[in-house]
């Protein structure tokens, strides 16, 4: 299905400790910087890091991706996308992330953190570009890699919000175990939204036929 | 195949909620939480590669029983896919 874009952050720009104007760090998080036209985190402190981008809300079907052009394996480190993100400061939003052997979708509700589903994933040998992308339609979750699907689930906590990116690094990492670039998000075009729950699969047909509906 | 197994974990970004699976395995999982973020189960559905044995402490579902479980704890629940690598997809919508 075709994305329709409604923003994009190639990250080149002048080093600064701020992502920009246009991009929300939260509270409790790590915020990122811009260095050599890269976002990387500005500081290790065990914490998750986002960023939300806080122009064109999209609409509640949305998608987001970001290039990691690093993730040092090394260390437990993982980099990624997030959907229907709060406003700061309560973390709360969908996520997609790279970590050494998966890539996995979340959620995070008032900060608390959940796992929905993983898929393995070895990441290749520095520097990755590797394309992270997250796609919400309704309740399904849909992650990516070079744009091509790898994990999904279904889950109904979060209607809408924003889109950003999101990190982390452990203990033993440094600010430079992670750089992220090439930001964009958007929704979907009407004719391009994915089908949804009624569109075939042969519990779903025998639901309609009536054999499983009380 | 889809299984049932106990959620594990505190929610925090070291230790997130999460099925109780073995290490390294794909999976695509239903936990429904609270507005506290916190699940509202003990156990959640999952969907695994067809090959995994099933955990000692999971509970095995056919398809159709795991949509039944499904609605039976929450007619609210909209599920719309679990889907993982080599494992069937399965598509559902409540009901109620």
């Amino acid at each position: 299905m075709a994305r329709n874009t409604l923003f994009t952050d190639n990250t080149i720009r002048a080093d600064n400790s701020d992502l920009g104007a246009v991009w929300d760090p939260y509270t409790g998080a790590d915020s990122g910087r811009i260095h050599s036209n890269l976002i990387k985190p500005n500081a290790v402190t065990n914490l998750a890091g986002q960023e939300t981008y806080n122009g064109t809300i999209p609409a509640n079907d949305q998608w987001a991706s970001v290039k990691i052009r690093t993730i040092n394996p090394s260390v437990y480190v993982n980099a990624g996308v997030a959907v229907r993100h709060s406003a700061p400061s309560t973390i709360t939003g969908y996520l997609a992330a790279v970590q050494f052997h998966d890539i996995f979708i979340g959620k995070n509700i008032a900060g608390v953190f959940t796992l929905l589903a993983s898929a393995s994933y070895t990441v290749p040998a520095n520097p990755q570009n590797i394309d992270v992308s997250l796609e919400v339609v309704g309740t399904g979750l849909e992650a990516f890699i070079d744009l091509v699907s790898k994990v999904s689930t279904t889950d109904a906590s979060i209607a809408s919000g924003r889109t950003g990116v999101v990190w982390y690094v452990d203990t033993g990492g440094t600010n430079e175990d992670v750089m992220l670039t090439d930001f964009a998000m958007g929704d979907f075009s009407a004719s391009s939204n994915k089908a949804g729950p009624l569109s075939s699969g042969p519990i779903l047909k025998s639901l309609v036929g009536g054999s499983l509906v009380s | 195949m889809f299984i049932e197994v106990p959620i594990i974990g505190t929610g925090t970004q070291r230790d997130p909620y999460r099925p109780k699976l073995p290490q390294g395995v794909a999976y695509s999982s239903y936990i429904p939480t609270g507005k506290d973020g916190h699940p509202v189960l003990t156990k959640c559905l999952v969907c695994v590669p067809d090959a995994l044995p099933v955990p000692a402490d999971g509970k095995f579902f056919a398809k159709e029983e795991a949509v039944l479980s499904i609605k039976g704890r929450d007619a609210s629940i909209d599920v719309t896919k679990f889907k993982v690598p080599g494992a069937a997809a399965v598509e559902v919508i409540r009901g109620a």
